[in-house]
C-alpha cells in the first residue's frame, strides 16, 4: 500500500485512541495527511467539504426524526403497551418475553434510535418482567437485541446519514430495512420460544386465566393507538406518495407534538428539554458528517479507495469471502468505536470494494446498519449494553453475556442475508 | 470566572436557538406540506431555508455540545492517565477546531467580499449562514481552549447535562 495510505490509516488510529473528538480527528486526519502529501489549498478543501456534506436537502429528515426520537422518549405512549401487548403473547412459548421483542418492533416503526428503543421499552419492561419472576439475563438479552431494531426498521437515523453520504434514496433504504427487520424480529421470537421448550425453568410457571383472552386483547387496543396513528402517519405519508423521509418526518413531530398534547404530558419544559436534547445530537451527528465529507474528499486525493481495492483484489477473496472479511473488520472496528464513526470512516472505501463483487449499494446500506447494530451490543463500546447497565444497574459484564447469544443470531442472520441478497432488494425494487 | 460563565451561558443560550431552528424547520416543512396539498400554494423558498437553518443548528449547538460532553470520543485509555489523556486529547482538538474556524471564517468572507447568493429563486445570500457556521465554529474553538482553563483550577470539565436539561434521551450516546 501506498505510504500516504499507510499513514493516514496509521494516523487516524493514533487521534482516535489520543481521545480527540470524533469530528475533530476526522478533519484532523484529512488535513495532516493532505498538508503533508499534497499541494492543495487545503483549507479552501475543508470549509467547502463542509459546507457540501451538509447542505443536502435530504439530510433536512435526520434533525426532524431526531426531534421526535427526543419527543417521543418524553411521551407517555409506551407505557400502556407491556400490558397491551401481554394477552397476545402469553399463550406463547417464552410467553411475556416476547412483550420485549414486539415492544421494540413496534417503538423501532416510529423511532429512528437503537439507544432510544432500547432505554423507552426497558424502563417499562424490564420492572414489570422482574415482577413476574423471569430470568433477568433474557430480559436484558431480548432487549439488547431486539433494541437494535431501531435502527434497521424505518425510520432510521443511521440510514438517513448512509443515504446521504452513499447518494442513495433514503425512501429505498428504508423500504430495504422492512422485511429484514421483521424477519429479524421472527428470529428472536423463535429463539425465545425454541429455549422455553428445551428449558421450560426459564419461563415462570403460572395459571394465567385465559378466559376472558380475547376481551383482554381488545382491551388493551386503545394503548396502542398512538403508535398506530404514528406509524400510519410516517409509512402511509412515505408509501402512500404523499411526502418525501423527510416531509413524512416533518408531519411526524407535529402528529407526536399534538398526541402528547392530548395526553397531557406536553408541557413548555419538556419542548425545551427536547429541543437542546435535539441540538445536542444534531450538533454531534452533523459535525461528524461534515468531518466524513471532507474526510471522503481528502482521502480521494491521497489516492486511499483504489490502493485499499489493489490491496483487496490481490487477495482474490470470492463475493462471499470478502462480505465475511468486512464482517470481521466491523466486527473489530465496532468493539471499540460507535457505529456513526464506523459508517462515515468506511463508507469511502468499503462500498466500492462490495459493488465491485456485485452487491447493491441499498444491500450494502442494509449491511452496514446490521453491523453497526452488533456494535452496539459488543463490548466495550456498545451503546445499547450502556442503555442497559444505566437502566439496571448491573455490571456491564452480565449484560454482554445476556447479549451475547442476540449477537450470534444477529451475526447468523448478517451470513443469511449476504448469501440471499434478494431478501433484501426486493421490496425496493418494486417502488 | 465571569467569561467563563459568560460563554456557558451564550453556549447554553446558543443550544437552545439551535434546537428552535429545528423545530422551526419541522413546522416550516409541515406548513409547506399542508398549503401544498389542501391549499394548493407551494412555497418554494422552504427547502432551501430550511437547509440553511439546519446547517447552522449544527454550529450554533457544537459548543454547548462539547461542554455537556455530547461530541462522542473514543475514551479507553483514559483509565490509564485521566489527566494527561484530558491535556492531550483537549489540545489537539483545539487545534484542529482553530484550523477548521479559520477555514470556516475565510468561507464567510470569500462569499461576503464576492456578494455570491445561492442562485435559486430565493437568492439567500450565502454569507448569511456562512457566518453563522463561522460563529458556531469560533465558540467551540473558544469551549475546547476554556476547557484547558478548567483543567488547570481543577475544574470538572464537563457539564451533567441532565443536570442542566433534565433527563437525557439516549438517541445516539
Amino acid at each position: 500500500m501506498p505510504l500516504p495510505s499507510i499513514v493516514a490509516i496509521l494516523s487516524l488510529l493514533a487521534i482516535l485512541a489520543s481521545g480527540a473528538w470524533v469530528a475533530l480527528g476526522l478533519m484532523g486526519v484529512g488535513i495532516f495527511s493532505l498538508e503533508v502529501f499534497r499541494t492543495i489549498p487545503v483549507e479552501k478543501l475543508l470549509a467547502q467539504s463542509i459546507w457540501n456534506g451538509i447542505s443536502s436537502p435530504e439530510l433536512l429528515a435526520l434533525p426532524l426524526f431526531i426531534l421526535m426520537a427526543e419527543l417521543l422518549f418524553r411521551s407517555r405512549f409506551i407505557d400502556g403497551m407491556f400490558s397491551a401487548l401481554e394477552p397476545w403473547v402469553r399463550r406463547l412459548p417464552g410467553a411475556l418475553l416476547h412483550t420485549n421483542i414486539l415492544a421494540c418492533a413496534f417503538f423501532a416503526l416510529v423511532s429512528g434510535s437503537s439507544a432510544a428503543t432500547t432505554s423507552s421499552v426497558g424502563r417499562i419492561t424490564i420492572s414489570e418482567l422482574d415482577a413476574r419472576g423471569y430470568d433477568r439475563r433474557l430480559t436484558l438479552g431480548t432487549l439488547a437485541g431486539a433494541g437494535t431494531l431501531g435502527f434497521l426498521i424505518p425510520p432510521s437515523i443511521v440510514m438517513i446519514v448512509y443515504g446521504v453520504m452513499s447518494q442513495t434514496s433514503v425512501l429505498k433504504l428504508f423500504t430495504a430495512g422492512l422485511v429484514p427487520g421483521f424477519l429479524l424480529t421472527a428470529c428472536f421470537m423463535t429463539f425465545i420460544a425454541v429455549l422455553s421448550k428445551l428449558r421450560p425453568g426459564i419461563v415462570p410457571q403460572g395459571t394465567s386465566d385465559n378466559s376472558r383472552i380475547w376481551h383482554e386483547r381488545l382491551q388493551g387496543m386503545p394503548s396502542l393507538l398512538p403508535f398506530v396513528v404514528l406509524i400510519g402517519s410516517i409509512l402511509g405519508s412515505m408509501y402512500g406518495g404523499l411526502a418525501s423521509p423527510t416531509e413524512a418526518a416533518a408531519v411526524a413531530v407535529i402528529v407526536t407534538i399534538v398526541l402528547m398534547a392530548l395526553e397531557r404530558s406536553l408541557s413548555l419544559a419538556v419542548l425545551k428539554a427536547a429541543a437542546v436534547g435535539t441540538a445536542r445530537t444534531v450538533s454531534m451527528l452533523g459535525l461528524i458528517i461534515a468531518a466524513a465529507s471532507f474526510l471522503a474528499s481528502a482521502i480521494g486525493f491521497l489516492g486511499m479507495p483504489q490502493a485499499v481495492a489493489a490491496f483487496i483484489n490481490g487477495m482474490n477473496l470470492p463475493p462471499l469471502g470478502l462480505i465475511v472479511l468486512l464482517m470481521l473488520v466491523y466486527i473489530v472496528l465496532g468493539s471499540f468505536l460507535e457505529g456513526m464513526s464506523i459508517i462515515v470512516m468506511t463508507i469511502p472505501i468499503v462500498m466500492p470494494l462490495v459493488v465491485h463483487a456485485g452487491y447493491d449499494k441499498i444491500w450494502f446500506g442494509v449491511f452496514l446498519i446490521l453491523m453497526v447494530e452488533l456494535a452496539q451490543i459488543s463490548p466495550p463500546v456498545g451503546m445499547n449494553l450502556f442503555v442497559l447497565q444505566g437502566l439496571t444497574g448491573r455490571p456491564l459484564s452480565s449484560v454482554v453475556r445476556a447479549a451475547f447469544p442476540f449477537f450470534l443470531i444477529m451475526l447468523c442472520f448478517v451470513f443469511f442475508l449476504a448469501v440471499f441478497p434478494q431478501v433484501v432488494s426486493f421490496l425496493p425494487q418494486l417502488l | 470566572m465571569f467569561f467563563l460563565n459568560l460563554v456557558d451561558r451564550l453556549s447554553r443560550a446558543l443550544a437552545f436557538l439551535s434546537g428552535a431552528v429545528i423545530i422551526g424547520i419541522a413546522l416550516l416543512v409541515a406548513s409547506e406540506i399542508f398549503l401544498r396539498n389542501i391549499v394548493g400554494v407551494s412555497l418554494s423558498f422552504v427547502w432551501e431555508v430550511s437547509v440553511y437553518l439546519h446547517m447552522c443548528a449544527i454550529f450554533l449547538g457544537a459548543a454547548w455540545t462539547l461542554r455537556t460532553g455530547g461530541h462522542i470520543r473514543v475514551t479507553l485509555l483514559r483509565a490509564v492517565m485521566p489527566r494527561l489523556f484530558e491535556w492531550f486529547a483537549t489540545l489537539i482538538g483545539l487545534v484542529i477546531s482553530a484550523y477548521v474556524t479559520n477555514a470556516l471564517t475565510l468561507l464567510a468572507w470569500g462569499y461576503h467580499a464576492t456578494g455570491r447568493t445561492s442562485g435559486s429563486t430565493t437568492d439567500v445570500p450565502l454569507v448569511y449562514p456562512a457566518a453563522f457556521i463561522a460563529f458556531g465554529s469560533l465558540l467551540l474553538t473558544v469551549q475546547i481552549a476554556l476547557r484547558l482553563v478548567h483543567l488547570a483550577m481543577g475544574r470538572p470539565v464537563e457539564l451533567d447535562s441532565a443536570r442542566e436539561e433534565g433527563v437525557n434521551a439516549p438517541i445516539m450516546d
